[in-house]
């Protein structure tokens, strides 16, 4: 078992696909966080007075982010991992199945898909916690809480940009949490 | 008692990742006498060309060239081989040669 991970850790390693799939868990957490705060912020102007809208709304979302991230990205990443072999194939003068680099372009796209379709799904859950304890709340409270959580998230994701690029965190995600608060401004002035 | 092969020298052509590092290591583990070492003779856009020297006792050709192959190398040519009682370094008979 443990041989098995420490292969697929090689295969990540070879694919040097470990960054990329940062880079779209980020993306992705971020793309996930701004939907959940545009669907909570309508749904606060609108003055919805029942949960259960929001919540099925929130949770729809939610699921159909995560499955079009795992779709999408290991459809493309696998296609995208296909062309590299065959490229490789031209330079090498060789076929290059059954070696390890053509594992690894099986195994990456998998990871690749969890981190696309995995990253929006958990921010969306995350925003939309409050909601599975819809009854001891009331709903205004509920999207005050949710707003909350979003906004946390996104300074974290901040955060985790920051410490990446060795930037000053603290700022980054300041920067962060002012696209969110700057998406909710908007939507609150037109009325959305 | 047969000695086999002591030394063989390699030249393979093989994609930039994995790097030789990998290579070293499946071919070592091959056998606990081997020793390994790897050159990179010449990089190109996605290639590269590395001189493979292994020491040891017995060593079993086709099984490093399987090692090579499994890892998306090939090898273009055996430039080397040192088989028998005592192991034979050509340069030092490079003189004779020349």
């Amino acid at each position: 078992m443990i041989n098995f991970f420490r292969k697929i850790l090689d295969y990540v390693k070879l694919g040097i696909s470990d960054k990329i799939a940062r880079r779209y868990f980020i993306v992705n957490a971020f793309d996930g966080s701004l939907t959940l705060l545009g669907m909570l912020m309508g749904a606060f102007i609108v003055g919805i007075e029942n949960y259960h809208v929001i919540f099925g709304a929130g949770m729809g979302a939610t699921i159909a982010m995560g499955i079009s991230g795992l779709s999408g990205a290991y459809l493309s990443e696998k296609a995208e991992r296909a062309e590299g072999i065959r490229e490789l194939e031209k330079a090498m003068l060789k076929k290059l199945d059954n070696t390890t680099l053509s594992e690894a372009s099986k195994v990456a796209p998998i990871f690749s898909a969890l981190a696309h379709g995995g990253s929006p799904f958990l921010a969306g859950l995350l925003i939309m916690a409050p909601f599975f304890f819809g009854e001891l709340f009331s709903v205004t409270r509920l999207v005050y809480m949710s707003l909350g959580l979003c906004f946390g998230i996104l300074f974290l994701l901040g955060l985790v940009l920051g410490k990446i690029s060795k930037e000053n965190m603290f700022l980054s995600g300041i920067r962060a949490l002012a696209v969110g608060i700057f998406t909710a401004v908007i939507l609150y002035i037109f009325k959305i | 008692m047969t000695n086999g092969i002591k030394l063989l020298i390699l030249d393979i052509l093989k994609p930039i990742e994995p790097p030789i590092l990998e290579y070293a290591q499946a071919i070592a583990a091959i056998d606990k006498s081997y020793s390994v070492s790897l050159r990179v003779e010449e990089i190109d856009e996605k290639t590269e060309t590395v001189e493979v020297i292994v020491i040891g006792d017995n060593i079993n050709f086709k099984k490093i060239e399987e090692k090579i192959n499994k890892l998306g190398g090939t090898v273009h040519s055996l430039d080397e081989v040192s088989e028998g009682k005592q192991m034979i370094n050509s340069k030092d008979f490079s003189g004779m040669r020349k």
